[in-house]
């Protein structure tokens, strides 16, 4: 197989996405370290690799329910939520921090699991469902924190967010995640579940049982969203109610520059999370070749173009090398979405 | 004594009196079927006969509303897939079950997928995958190709031995031969099967295979029993008439003299494209329906495509000229439903969407002609009127073909392009196919024509074309259009050989 072809195959793994955002997030790191000298020490790296976690983490729960062919929008109430109940109870009882993460991501597993419930059994829409999850979610987090506020222990911040020796404990939290979606997309469940973004009838007619497999892919990203929440309120060491809405959009971003497949079927969660990492460093290489604040927003947009159109560009390449009566004529959906 | 019963039983299919309705239609009324151990049961029916709603309630997808099954004596848990599965009943779908972004070797071991500490262990599902292509005599397919990148008649190859090779006490295969060439691979491991203790129930629209591989056999006719018969016992006619409720007398239209068709209408000249498409000039005439032949992956489909514009042509020339029609090409595409369907929305939309023009105004579609002219195209093909309100995504595969081949004719091309248009039809619709063809020719267009079955090219076309290796081999005119000499000359024999 050449190097070509393993760009060009969509399959179940998602590597050659993972090369392609790893080359991007490469590519604009190393340039923000290369404009930028402040940022070559090992505190800034250790900052860098914190802000990018919570995205990250986030992402790679859109991305298990993406995978399956559906939308998960919920990712920003759960955030909230779990960050105001974070902040509201963490300070007042110093000695059940951890209790309380446990009980916070228990929350987000079983938002997660509502969703799964409503799309699979009752058959609603992933966008409509988790719009409504959403919403709900986000009406919670302000009945338990109105207002910007709270806090948490210094140590549980400090616990997160400081570098264990020489490494960033966000860095080992992003690898360890890596691990746990390499693990996930190689088990009989992972790869069902790509069957199942790809063509769920197909999948329900060689005998996967999709509902059982979709189910716990929401399931999971709600704990994901509640860990990402917990994340993010080590970083800032507050709460605030709508502090998860500005995720909404940067982790279906984060998805587009990782390559994940839209209509389901494809895509890595570890090229979700470069992509995230891809996502803090352009604001930071924007900011140092001097582009001015407003521009900055638009010409993000312009490097997700970008990002999407190598694979695209790769395929053509290939394509005058490769059999046409292999290939699909264009503008044929290759999966659907719920 | 009760262990003897069961021993008896062995794999015996019993399906009693089963009875299903969607709201005011009866699917199904009082079907009844048994298929002995070891025995291929062959069950016939136009689409809309109920085959595959029976099919779908053996499966577990469809809860009937009366009746019971038992396999090999147990009764099955009727509307449960996981039950179904249980009792050792393996599939062959028509549609193909295979995801497309999944290996060979998945596809083959699912569900049951081989780990290690949790992980698929790819060095296992590659070796049990080619155990089992080797044992079904399939050593040609590479466990570790994409389903996506195979040919149609890889993936059905794929289908069908994922279904043998989960033991199966009931095996059922639905048009297992719709995209195989050549179906003695798949009758020599059917027989295999059988030697086992399986029960097969095999369904297909050609008698020929009926005729062939069945030992007994079902006649389904609007939801009811309407024949049973052992092998020898109806003829190919006796069949058709038990399937269509009437006799008939001439399959295919009768062919005008050779002298009554026009000038020529499309002038092929050396075109390439594509891969496989290697040169080929070829001419049509109005009046005329030109065959093509060949076996899988000659270039056919790049030759279609490539006339409809879908991939460019990398030489040669194409010309098309014409009194009668109002646009150069149009295209009865491969896939019916992934090419030619827009499956959720209705019929009369499918029929009429590249219409628009002829019923609006200034932009403005007017619903009331746009209603007219689907009648009117809808006439033309024979589709119920009361089809047209329906989703297409609940038609019976014939009537979704008309809707096809009457959106194709509707836009009055020169030059009408059939590739393979009775796929997964029934015989009574195929037969309206070819005279409507026919008449559609008689009008003074052109119709070039690929179809895998070589019969029914002889029947229908006046002169064939037989594609070998991207080029054009033979070019049998009527008066040497035999299916022995077609087949010969797709098999690559030259016409001398022959002798």
């Amino acid at each position: 197989m050449t190097l070509v072809d393993s760009l060009t195959r969509r399959s179940v793994g998602g590597n050659r996405e993972s090369l392609i955002a790893a080359a991007i997030f490469v590519v604009c790191y190393g340039a923000v370290l290369f404009v930028t000298p402040f940022e070559r020490n090992s505190y800034a790296f250790n900052n860098f690799v914190v802000l990018m976690t919570p995205l990250a983490i986030a992402a790679v729960g859109t991305t298990l329910v993406l995978i399956t062919g559906g939308f998960d929008l919920s990712v920003a109430g759960t955030i909230s939520l779990s960050n105001v109940i974070a902040a509201t109870t963490m300070a007042e009882y110093p000695g059940a921090v951890w209790l309380i993460a446990v009980v916070v991501i228990a929350v987000g597993l079983l938002v997660g699991l509502v969703n799964g419930l409503l799309v699979v059994r009752a058959g609603l829409q992933s966008l409509a469902v988790t719009l409504g999850t959403f919403i709900i979610l986000t009406g919670i987090a302000l009945i338990v924190l109105p207002a910007p506020g709270g806090e948490v222990p210094e140590s549980y911040a400090l616990a997160l967010t400081d570098p264990l020796g020489p490494v960033p404990v966000a860095l080992l939290v992003l690898l360890a995640l890596a691990l746990a979606w390499w693990m996930f997309s190689t088990s009989p469940t992972g790869v069902a579940a790509y069957a199942i973004g790809a063509d769920r009838q197909a999948a329900r007619m060689s005998g996967v049982r999709t509902g059982r497999v979709e189910i716990l892919c929401y399931t999971l990203a709600g704990g994901l969203y509640a860990a990402a929440g917990l994340y993010l309120t080590a970083i800032t060491a507050s709460g605030d109610p709508n502090s998860g809405r500005s995720f909404l959009l940067t982790c279906f971003a984060a998805m587009a520059v990782g390559l994940v497949g839209f209509r389901g079927g494809s895509g890595s969660a570890v090229a979700a999370m470069l992509g995230a990492g891809t996502l803090i460093a352009l604001p930071k290489l924007l900011f140092a070749a001097g582009v001015e604040d407003f521009w900055s927003g638009a010409l993000q947009g312009v490097v997700i173009l970008l990002a999407l159109a190598i694979p695209f560009l790769v395929v053509r390449m290939a394509q005058a090398r490769r059999e046409p009566s292999r290939r699909r004529p264009a503008g044929i959906s290759e999966g659907r979405t719920r | 004594m009760l262990d003897q019963k069961r021993e008896s039983d062995m794999a015996h299919v019993e399906i009693d009196d089963i009875s299903k309705r969607f709201g005011a239609t009866a699917a199904l009324s009082n079907v009844s079927m048994s298929v002995e151990a070891g025995a291929v049961h062959g069950l016939l029916g136009e689409n809309g006969a109920g085959k595959s709603t029976l099919m779908k309630v053996l499966s577990g997808i469809v809860v009937p509303d009366a009746g019971r099954v038992t396999v090999a004596g147990r009764p099955l848990q009727l509307g449960s897939p996981q039950a179904s599965r249980d009792i050792g009943l393996a599939m062959a779908y028509q549609e193909l079950s295979a995801p497309p972004n999944i290996t060979v070797a998945t596809k083959l071991c699912l569900p049951n997928l081989p780990t290690r500490f949790g992980m698929v262990s790819q060095r296992e599902l590659t070796a049990i995958a080619g155990a089992r292509l080797k044992e079904w005599d399939a050593e040609h397919l590479d466990p570790r190709a994409l389903i996506s990148d195979l040919s149609l008649a890889a993936r059905q190859e794929v289908e069908i031995i994922a279904a043998l090779s989960s033991s199966p006490a009931l095996l059922v295969l639905d048009e297992p031969t719709a995209a195989l060439p050549d179906p003695s691979w798949l009758f020599r491991q059917i027989h295999r099967i059988a030697d086992t203790g399986a029960a097969v129930v095999y369904i297909s629209h050609k008698l020929n295979e009926i005729k062939e591989i069945c030992d007994t056999g079902t006649v389904l006719r609007n939801g009811r029993t309407v024949a049973t018969f052992v092998r020898g016992e109806l003829s190919e006619d006796e069949l058709v008439e038990q399937m269509i409720g009437r006799s008939f007398n001439h399959v295919f239209p009768a062919k005008p003299e050779p002298t009554a068709v026009g000038k020529v209408v499309l002038d092929v000249r050396d075109l390439a494209a594509g891969d496989k498409l290697d040169g080929v000039s070829l001419q049509v005439r109005s009046g005329e329906i030109v065959g093509v032949a060949g076996l899988e992956g000659q270039g056919q489909r790049d030759l279609f495509y490539a006339l409809a514009g879908e991939l460019r042509p990398s030489a040669g020339s194409v010309s098309v000229t014409g009194d009668v029609g109002r646009i150069d090409f149009s295209l009865v595409p491969e896939e019916r439903k992934s090419e030619a369907l827009f499956l959720q929305m209705r019929s009369d939309f499918n029929l009429t969407l590249p219409l628009t023009s002829r019923f609006s105004t200034a932009s403005v579609v007017s619903r009331r002609r746009a209603r007219r002219l689907s009648e009117e195209v809808a006439g033309e093909v024979n589709l119920p009127l009361t089809m047209l309100s329906r989703r297409i995504a609940d038609l019976s595969g014939g009537n979704q073909q008309k809707v096809v081949f009457g959106r194709a004719i509707a836009q009055a091309p020169r030059c009408l392009l059939l590739f393979d248009p009775t796929r997964g039809v029934d015989a009574a619709t195929k037969l309206e196919i070819y005279k409507m063809t026919r008449d559609f020719a008689a009008k003074g267009h052109a119709v070039l024509v690929y179809s895998t079955e070589i019969p029914e090219l002889v029947g229908l076309c006046d002169r064939v074309c037989a594609l070998y290796d991207g080029r054009i081999a033979t070019e049998h005119a009527a008066d040497e259009l035999t299916e022995n000499s077609v087949m010969r000359s797709i098999l690559g024999h030259r016409a001398e050989v022959v002798g």
